[in-house]
């Protein structure tokens, strides 16, 4: 695609808003994408810009598809082939990135627990071996497997009336 | 683990993501990003607030089960099962690190376990606490016992105070050559190194029973003489009813523990 074509246009305003807008919401989405990832090392920089990225992104992408979506319609009869083509695919994109938005693709890789369930000790088919995590409210003593927790990482719970989080 | 009622509500906190392998949590009530290991808010509504620690322990299931007569245990999630690796430890241990800390004497993945007090932090490398165990120290102008527990995987650290006065333990029949790990794990010893498979065939040989029966576990203390279970409560001698003050502390890798404690020192003996 040239952008410098599409400029020199009558209509190249409109383009241009298209794409920059479809830039904004691509970059909202993927560039916290990009900077948390698992194996990659976070400056402290990094890390911010991707939070408050991150932060904006639901309400940023839904503001970037909607300003895409409303130009696609004004653009759509006067372009030929090649940018309807270009239109489709950014915008396909940035509805894409403002779905992600929504969703939490962390919690793909690592479901939480909906409703905690808890089984007696007795009952119980962990190895006396197998470690857990135990805290203790007054008269109301849980242990988290860690096994579980290494999978879940966070668990809400309330121990004897207190909620707490149960992280690992 | 962390107390979740903040300002006076209480918050739901979900995985959102990672900072150098420590993870993020944002809670439901304001999106606020809370950073595991501190328990602090470090973006958001919320930026700048602090969860409070829940005194909590890094036990065996069986070691809990011998101390509490009617706890719950998370029951798996049945959908997810198949996703708990049982194998999680060393798994992890073999990842790659995204940060180091090359002077240091210590590796990335080494297991540590991590205190702070009066503005001071120390790590004890695992491996040493499961040699020396129980590890007398002062951190922050208060003196420590940090103890393996009988089965040489559960740990615990206490204010080493009794009645206010500081005082010294030992592992009660350290002195006839036993050691906490031998004593604590006599199923694993024939998986152990061959130097200690041959201790093992040679105490065999002189005790004709093939399992020998652990002995109970319990420190000392040199000023009353008292006997203290794993719990820190001292169950007889002078000091009998009379239970140490808890203190938190975190199992954690070398490098996690090195990156939210940059003054940490390690403790050396």
């Amino acid at each position: 695609m040239n952008r410098l074509d599409q400029s020199r246009d009558r209509g190249g305003l409109p383009w241009l808003i298209f794409l920059v807008s479809a830039v904004a919401g691509i970059a909202l989405f993927f560039i916290p994408a990009f900077i948390i990832q698992p194996f990659r090392h976070q400056s402290p920089r990094a890390l911010g810009l991707a939070m408050a990225l991150r932060h904006r992104a639901p309400w940023g992408t839904l503001a970037a598809a909607l300003v895409c979506i409303v130009l696609l319609l004004a653009l759509w009869s006067a372009a030929n082939r090649w940018r309807k083509i270009v239109l489709a695919l950014v915008m396909v994109m940035v509805t894409f990135c403002a779905v992600m938005a929504r969703l939490n693709y962390f919690e793909w890789m690592f479901h939480p627990v909906s409703s905690a369930q808890f089984e007696t000790a007795s009952a119980s088919k962990l190895d006396k071996s197998e470690m857990i995590l135990a805290v203790r409210y007054g008269d109301d003593a849980r242990a988290y497997p860690i096994r579980e927790m290494a999978y879940h990482h966070v668990l809400n719970d309330v121990v004897g009336s207190v909620p707490v989080a149960v992280t690992y | 683990m962390w107390t979740r009622t903040v300002n006076g509500t209480v918050l739901h906190f979900y995985l959102a993501g990672i900072n150098n392998q420590n993870f993020l949590m944002r809670d439901k009530e304001t999106g606020t990003w809370w950073q595991q290991i501190t328990g602090k808010a470090i973006y958001g509504p919320l930026k700048g607030a602090s969860l409070e620690l829940v005194l909590s322990d890094e036990l065996t299931f069986g070691e809990w089960k011998s101390e509490v007569s009617d706890g719950k245990v998370l029951a798996p999630v049945a959908k997810y099962a198949k996703k708990y690796d049982s194998n999680w430890e060393p798994e992890v241990a073999k990842l790659p690190v995204v940060i180091s800390f090359p002077g240091t004497e210590l590796k990335s993945r080494d297991v540590v376990v991590g205190l702070t007090n009066g503005g001071a932090s120390r790590a004890y490398p695992w491996e040493t606490l499961v040699k020396q165990s129980p590890v007398m120290d002062h951190v922050g102008g208060t003196p420590m016992l940090v103890a393996v527990g009988p089965d040489g995987k559960s740990f615990r650290v206490f204010v080493s105070r009794i009645d206010g006065k500081d005082a010294e333990f030992f592992l009660k029949g350290e002195a006839e050559g036993e050691t906490a790990a031998a004593a604590a794990k006599p199923t694993e010893s024939k998986a152990a190194t061959p130097a200690a498979a041959k201790v093992a065939d040679a105490s065999s040989a002189t005790a004709p029973a093939p399992t020998p029966i652990p002995k109970p576990w319990f420190l000392l203390d040199t000023t009353t003489a008292s006997e203290w279970n794993f719990q820190g409560c001292a169950v007889s001698g002078a000091s009998q009813g009379k239970c140490l003050d808890r203190v938190p502390a975190l199992k954690d890798y070398w490098f996690d523990w090195r990156n939210y404690h940059p003054d940490t020192s390690i403790y050396k003996h």
